[in-house]
């Protein structure tokens, strides 16, 4: 009787090499695959700030705030829409972020100031005002508009915008988490943000 | 034994061999799927803030163990597709054992899964309202829950208490209902995982890795089933055997291009109105050669009934064969048989493929006379080899010791056991307990081989 193959559950005992490789292999692919992720690029410092200077200073530097009509409305996630509405930086902002970014240099955060157009979701607006360094990067988001018609709208976005804006501000980006229970507001606030940065050269 | 039918010379069937893969690939597939899971958590700043809050710590919580779940669920699925890659490997049982495990695992990750994310949710807003967006007020949601309370039943289904209060049909089909209940829940992840929502890479991954897993699990069962039944066999002769017992010999002109090894077993399905779309497995109770593949099969259940009435010339879809335990284990070693009660089957295929110098030693163990099958057979198979048979006969509280396989008896009766190769086919509890007599007698667990009794 011919056997081309070894019977089963008889195995020749496998070479050091042989055992080794294959998750050297698989482990040099799932490393290279999570760097190639979008990352928290502001490492782990974690939400621990909590800083004095939360709103736009009234007084402070003269600021610009760039229009961004020009900005053509983008895809947003489900039933999320985004008016194009400039507002003027008067507008007092209703929940302001907490942390601004390197206390150690707190000049830095004295460039533009832009305004974000109102994302609109099934419960109504939320419309960011943003500020960056002269070094264009993020580094101040406060809320202008947000939805406020109901009590629950209220309770949960009181509560959930300090926090996006805070992780928006360390992680100079769009990219955060969605908090539970506020999961509209994060879309819609991510909408928003992202027309800003992607309006930014 | 089966009657030579054809003209071809009768000649034994072509091992399947083995697979090549070993058991560091398997550590290395899932070290990889569980680094990228807990990679890409970690990398999207899973753990930012956890020490913070309540919410950030329970959000991230529910996050990874979300995730742990799929992961969890995925392998229980790569198990299902039964790729002979794994199957000659672990053996269909084994498989199908971890596949159980994994669900269980998977269950109770997703249980943490829940609890975390209402408590997270319910943070601003209470239990009642996190409870109420969880099953509704999210985008997905509502669907979601569906499928988890699909998911949730059918692994309460498959656990040991519920599975033996349902039938089999029963159970196949809520059984089935898992693959709604998961794809029901996938949604959520896509949409609302804030690993896959805002990460396109991230995204196509995991949607990839779904997508490969459920179209190989498709090809390979599928493909299976429709190989199969483009070679049916028939059934060949019908012999009773014993009280309750038959054996079934099955042939078709495509056994010359079969692979099979004694020890194995196959999933046999009657193409009969009412039967065709059921396989059970069953042993086979002979060297499988080209002249037929036999089985023996007692009667113990509807499925196990309904084999031992089949008629002669029936068709027969057979998917297969399964199974790594096999006699090429005791090699050029001698060899200890031990049967209990239908267990027999697969001990004379053993014993039959055994060589002269093994000197094989059965033990065979029964609840009556009436039960004992093949028992001429064996005792011929015995002869040729210099060994001999020992029948325990009997309802356990008739037999002289309390034990018949402690080691004291065992090595009463068979001095040189520390040197043989054990290999045990019965009742679970048997099986046990001869593991546990032979390896207090000295036989090292690597030359201690049993495989679940199939009918």
């Amino acid at each position: 009787m011919s056997q081309n193959r070894p019977p089963i559950g008889r195995q020749s005992k496998p070479t050091f090499a042989r055992q080794v490789m294959p998750a050297v292999a698989l482990t040099a692919v799932g490393v290279g695959f999570v760097s190639m992720l979008d990352g928290a690029t502001s490492g782990s410092v974690g939400l621990t700030a909590v800083a004095t200077n939360p709103v736009v200073d009234p007084n402070a530097p003269t600021t610009t705030v760039t229009d961004p009509n020009t900005t053509a409305p983008i895809a947003l996630p489900t039933n999320t829409t985004l008016a194009p509405t400039p507002v003027p930086a008067a507008v007092a902002p209703v929940i302001a972020a907490p942390v601004t970014v390197a206390p150690a240099n707190p000049g830095a955060c004295n460039g533009d100031v832009v305004a974000s157009p109102s994302a609109q979701f099934q419960y109504g607006v939320i419309q960011l005002q943003t500020q960056f360094t002269t070094a264009n990067v993020l580094c101040n988001v406060t809320v202008l508009q947000f939805p406020n018609d109901r009590r629950t709208s209220v309770q949960i976005n009181n509560y959930a915008l300090p926090i996006y804006n805070q992780e928006a501000v360390q992680r100079h980006s769009a990219k955060i988490r969605a908090v539970s229970g506020a999961t509209y507001s994060w879309q819609a606030y991510v909408a928003a943000l992202q027309a800003v940065l992607d309006s930014r050269p | 034994m089966p009657q030579r039918t054809s003209r071809m010379p009768i000649r034994k069937l072509r091992s399947p061999g083995t697979s090549l893969i070993r058991d560091t690939d398997v550590g290395a597939v899932i070290g990889f799927l569980t680094l990228v899971v807990v990679g890409m958590w970690w990398h999207h700043g899973g753990m930012i803030g956890f020490g913070n809050s309540v919410v950030l710590r329970m959000t991230a919580l529910d996050q990874i163990t979300g995730l742990l779940c799929s992961e969890a669920g995925l392998l229980g699925l790569i198990l299902v597709t039964r790729t002979p890659l794994l199957e000659r490997k672990y053996g269909l049982d084994r498989l199908l054992n971890w596949h159980r495990l994994l669900g269980v695992a998977m269950s109770l990750f997703m249980i943490l899964h829940i609890v975390f994310s209402v408590w997270a949710w319910s943070t601003p807003s209470g239990v009642l309202n996190a409870v109420k967006s969880l099953t509704g007020g999210e985008s997905y949601m509502a669907l979601t829950a569906v499928g988890t309370l699909i998911v949730f039943l059918v692994t309460l289904s498959s656990l040991k208490w519920f599975r033996n209060q349902l039938s089999y049909e029963m159970w196949y089909f809520i059984h089935l209902t898992v693959y709604v209940g998961l794809a029901m829940s996938f949604s959520h992840q896509i949409v609302l995982g804030s690993d896959f929502a805002t990460d396109k890479l991230a995204r196509w991954f995991w949607v990839g890795l779904h997508v490969v897993i459920i179209s190989w699990i498709i090809w390979s069962r599928w493909g299976s089933l429709v190989r199969a039944s483009m070679r049916p066999l028939r059934v060949a002769s019908v012999t009773h055997e014993a009280q309750g017992v038959t054996s079934v010999v099955l042939q078709g002109s495509h056994l010359q291009q079969h692979r099979a090894q004694a020890g194995q077993f196959y999933l046999l399905r009657q193409v009969v109105r009412g039967r065709w779309w059921r396989a059970n497995p069953f042993s086979l109770s002979s060297v499988p050669t080209t002249a037929g593949l036999r089985f023996t099969i007692k009667a113990r259940g509807e499925a196990s009934e309904a084999m031992t009435e089949i008629c002669v010339g029936t068709k027969v879809i057979a998917e297969g064969p399964y199974g790594v335990c096999t006699p090429d284990a005791v090699g050029d070693k001698k060899a200890l048989l031990v049967a209990g009660g239908v267990g027999i089957g697969p001990i004379v295929s053993y014993l039959e493929h055994l060589k002269p110098s093994s000197e094989p030693i059965v033990l065979y163990r029964a609840h009556s006379d009436k039960e004992v099958s093949h028992l001429e057979e064996i005792e011929a198979l015995v002869k040729e080899r210099n060994g001999r048979v020992h029948t325990l006969i009997g309802p356990r509280a008739k037999l002289k010791v309390a034990d018949p396989f402690s080691p004291n008896v065992l090595l009463k009766l068979i001095p040189d056991l520390a040197s043989r190769v054990v290999m045990v086919a019965g009742p679970e509890s048997m099986v046990k307990a001869v593991q546990r007599g032979s390896k207090a007698a000295g036989v090292p667990s690597e030359n201690i081989h049993s495989e679940r009794a199939w009918w």
